[in-house]
């Protein structure tokens, strides 16, 4: 065998062993399984492994299903720069899919061209964690986020200076953006041009708390910072 | 989880997973019912694919769970079904689809916890995830090792009653990859981040990955690649050490 054959024998068996390899991994379950192969690879093994229950907080969908709101509001909020993806690239790997076309897209007039994220997203996006750990961080519910962008109108300034502050003082988040964020979209252009942007319901704050998901002891302290603000 | 297979919109459940994308591909009300329908279908069995993950909590791996259910409805519409398929196949597709969409944010989610941990102060194990209020990691690396064990011997069990080169050959290797060192794991792990079946050459780490496991374990790039040159030997004596000898090369 000379030299090249030996190189590239070599080489082969190197692309062998890292076949290998992946395949354990995926077996040991180390790795997320990507291909058919690997999901039939993967069962076979957790056929003879004791799985965990599944846990409580993934059982009913209904859970989180506010989420989907969440993400629509959030991407149909993007620049239209950032929505550009081609279709041929999406289907070739989902796993690049962040953002979201609907079918329809409602005319959301000035809120489309707005630079800035609503809260939750851009804390999302500034910080790189999910909404989830967003929310544990900041003490609060991720419904109670979702809803203060939903309801923007009907949050009080305080509630807002207090999410400002708990997020500069968590990850040092800009306070003007912040604020923006949670005023978002402009409320000045909305005025301005009688445009419904909002074709959701006017509830009250105390609704809003209602929805939360927060404890009685939470709740108690956004209704005291709202009555604060109201005196 | 029969009580939960069985959950949801009852005419939806009849319908196929194409059917399921193509409805929530509308994202209205129905698509939302359709969207549950899906969920139900598939949240045992993708948890199940996922849970033993390494480097991340219990409760990080029902984040990642969730997440990826969400972002399977942002990205209905580029499901693309089989119809050719048989029901087993349609469904270990769309499981293959969940997996390449959880598999970035998996990741991300790592180098996070680690970003995190190196930010704060240093470890008395030197791992990762122990600052989160979850339970330390060099006890869940036990579980998980025991785990893996368990399933070792599960595979050894099947050897004995189907001698089976190939599998004695995967069992050997997988007991190597558990006795690894972190660093060690951690950088092979790296190295399969971006792995695809079937291609060639892919012994290679993105820029990101080499800096980060070069902070994490204040190493040099040109340190990294000799541990791994190193560990890929190692794994290779090890199951070469282990293998029969009618098995060997």
């Amino acid at each position: 065998m000379n030299r090249k054959e030996e190189d590239q024998a070599n080489l082969k068996a190197g692309e062998e062993m890292d076949q290998q390899i992946y395949e354990a991994l995926i077996e040991m379950g180390w790795l997320i399984p990507q291909t058919e192969e690997d999901v039939r690879l993967a069962e076979e093994t957790l056929n003879q492994v004791e799985c965990p229950p599944l846990p409580l907080a993934l059982a009913d969908p209904s859970r989180f299903i506010h989420r989907l709101d969440e993400r629509i509001e959030e991407n149909h909020e993007n620049s239209p720069g950032t929505v550009e993806n081609s279709d041929a690239g999406v289907a070739a790997n989902p796993a690049t899919v962040i953002p979201f076309r609907p079918a329809e897209q409602p005319d959301y007039g000035e809120v489309a061209s707005s630079p800035v994220r609503p809260y939750l997203g851009m804390l999302c996006e500034v910080t790189g964690q999910t909404p989830s750990v967003i929310a544990r961080e900041l003490d609060v519910k991720v419904p109670f986020l979702t809803l203060i962008v939903q309801h923007r109108q009907s949050v009080p300034n305080s509630w807002r200076t207090e999410l400002v502050e708990r997020a500069a003082a968590k990850w040092g988040v800009d306070r003007s953006l912040a604020r923006r964020s949670l005023e978002h979209p402009d409320q000045q252009e909305i005025a301005a041009s009688r445009r419904a942007a909002y074709s959701t319901e006017k509830i009250s704050y105390r609704e809003i708390l209602r929805r939360s998901g927060l404890g009685p002891e939470a709740q108690k302290y956004w209704i005291a910072l709202a009555e604060a603000e109201e005196k | 989880m029969e009580s939960i297979q069985s959950g949801g919109n009852p005419k939806m459940n009849e319908a196929t997973d194409e059917q399921l994308f193509a409805l929530m591909a509308q994202q209205d009300e129905e698509a939302k019912e359709a969207w549950k329908t899906f969920y139900l279908r598939y949240i045992n069995d993708f948890h199940r694919l996922v849970w033993r993950l390494p480097g991340v909590s219990p409760s990080d791996i029902d984040d990642l769970v969730q997440d990826t259910m969400i972002k399977a409805w942002k990205s209905a519409h580029t499901f693309q079904g089989n119809k050719k398929g048989d029901a087993d196949a349609a469904h270990d597709r769309t499981l293959a689809w969940l997996g390449r969409i959880a598999q970035r944010h998996y990741w991300e989610m790592r180098r996070r916890k680690i970003t995190l941990v190196s930010d704060s102060e240093p470890q008395e194990d030197g791992q990762i995830g122990s600052s989160l209020n979850e339970e330390p990691r060099s006890s869940r690396l036990g579980k998980l090792h025991n785990e893996i064990k368990k399933a070792v011997d599960a595979v050894t069990g099947m050897v004995e009653e189907e001698v089976d080169a190939v599998s004695i050959q995967m069992r050997i290797l997988q007991e190597a990859l558990t006795t690894l060192p972190e660093r060690e794991r951690e950088i092979i792990l790296a190295t399969y981040e971006h792995y695809e079946p079937g291609q060639k050459q892919q012994r290679r780490l993105p820029k990101e990955a080499v800096d980060k496991i070069c902070q994490r374990f204040d190493i040099t790039p040109d340190n990294l690649r000799q541990i791994r040159k190193r560990t890929y030997e190692k794994i290779e004596r090890y199951v070469d050490e282990r293998l029969p000898e009618e098995m060997r090369r």
